[in-house]
């Protein structure tokens, strides 16, 4: 058939991707990541799209499954094919709408609904020694937390908020959203950084809020609110369990819980890592 | 006549350090109980008296003055969210 284009891993999946149309290859380098994951692979999946006229004939593991107009939608559908493949394991987690990261050695969440200044704060770390998962996803099962492995997304205005990177940010793969703004796909491999996904506890967890206020504020949230705010960011398990709120408490009960109020993002980043560095410091360097 | 709240059957009820989570499967609906909301909801076992519930938070708060109508408001709210019952 084509040339392959890329092999990566999606936590137990890993995934093969062919296409014969430069077009469409263009589009699935935004697909395409280079993340270590402690996941054991349980499955090979193929995926591969043969153009035929205009449109493209979409192949799972050799059998053809669909018939789609375009590369838009052939880079679509491949990406829900390979993402469903992923997800078919993690059925009984529940999702949080929150990214994961790592800064003077804590794992932490980053919760908050879009545009609350996830990504830019997690971009950030990178610039003094934080470690990146995601900016998106992460997948919990007892008080265990999994980010969804995928190219972080550098919103066009969000770009001047790591001008540090964004040299490196604009050669990286880049498509127009619905409101005609560029998205780049960072993957922080291509920048130099490490990229490691992998499934433990976390031992902090920010809830981003906007503030008029000048600066940034990191206040001690009580673990009863922080669930009220967490569960606003959460989708229930797609298996339908039932018991999955007491894992909520579990996660809570094993992190420390902050208010991040921030005006800007670039100010949330730096009081997130002040009070993580406070924190390591306090406790002697534990 | 007296009032014995008691908490109502088939409440999810998950502890954290400062409070309580209480999932209620019948309605789907999610309740956050702080430390004392959540001493309150412990306290109605139908063996405490309504009335002698702000005694009791004061006596485990070691309180000035027994918190009554701060426990008849938070009855009020359960009896209201059905995550309690009343028995005479």
């Amino acid at each position: 058939m084509g040339e392959l284009v890329r092999s990566f891993g999606l936590l137990g999946v890993r995934v093969r991707l062919e296409t014969d149309d430069a077009e469409l290859a263009a589009r699935l380098d935004y697909l395409a990541q280079s993340s270590r994951q402690d996941f054991p692979v349980r499955r090979e999946l193929g995926l591969d799209a043969v153009r035929r006229g205009r449109g493209f004939d979409l192949r799972e593991d050799g059998e053809r499954v669909e018939r789609v107009p375009h590369a838009d939608a052939a880079a679509e559908r491949l990406y829900a094919r390979a993402y469903a493949a992923a997800l078919a394991e993690l059925e009984d987690h529940f999702a949080l709408h929150a990214g994961l990261g790592s800064w003077h050695g804590r794992r932490f969440l980053a919760v908050g609904p879009s545009g609350a200044g996830k990504t830019t704060l997690l971009v950030r770390s990178l610039l003094t020694g934080g470690q990146v998962e995601g900016d998106e996803l992460v997948y919990v099962r007892g008080a265990d937390a999994t980010a969804l492995p995928r190219r972080l997304r550098v919103k066009e205005p969000g770009l001047a908020r790591v001008s540090e990177l964004a040299t490196e940010i604009r050669r990286m793969p880049c498509l127009v959203d619905a409101e005609g703004k560029r998205v780049w796909a960072l993957d922080p491999t291509e920048c130099g950084y490490g990229w490691h996904i992998r499934t433990g506890p976390v031992e902090a967890i920010f809830y981003l809020e906007r503030s008029t206020a000048a600066g940034a504020e990191v206040v001690s949230c009580p673990r009863v609110e922080m669930a009220r705010r967490v569960m606003s960011q959460c989708a229930p398990p797609r298996s339908g369990r039932r018991d999955w709120i007491g894992e909520i408490a579990a996660l809570l009960d094993g992190a420390r819980c902050y208010i991040l109020r921030a005006s800007t993002p670039e100010a949330a980043a730096s009081a997130a890592e002040a009070a993580l560095a406070t924190w390591e410091s306090a406790m002697g360097g534990e | 006549m007296s009032e014995f709240p008691n908490r109502v059957d088939g409440l999810e009820v998950n502890e954290v350090s400062d409070g309580y989570i209480v999932y209620q499967p019948e309605q789907d609906r999610v309740h956050y109980l702080n430390h004392t909301a959540a001493l309150v909801f412990e306290l109605c076992n139908g063996e405490n008296a309504a009335a002698e519930i702000p005694e009791l938070l004061r006596e485990a708060y070691d309180l000035g003055s027994a918190p009554a109508a701060e426990v008849k408001d938070c009855l009020e709210r359960f009896r209201n969210e059905g995550i309690i019952r009343s028995a005479s």
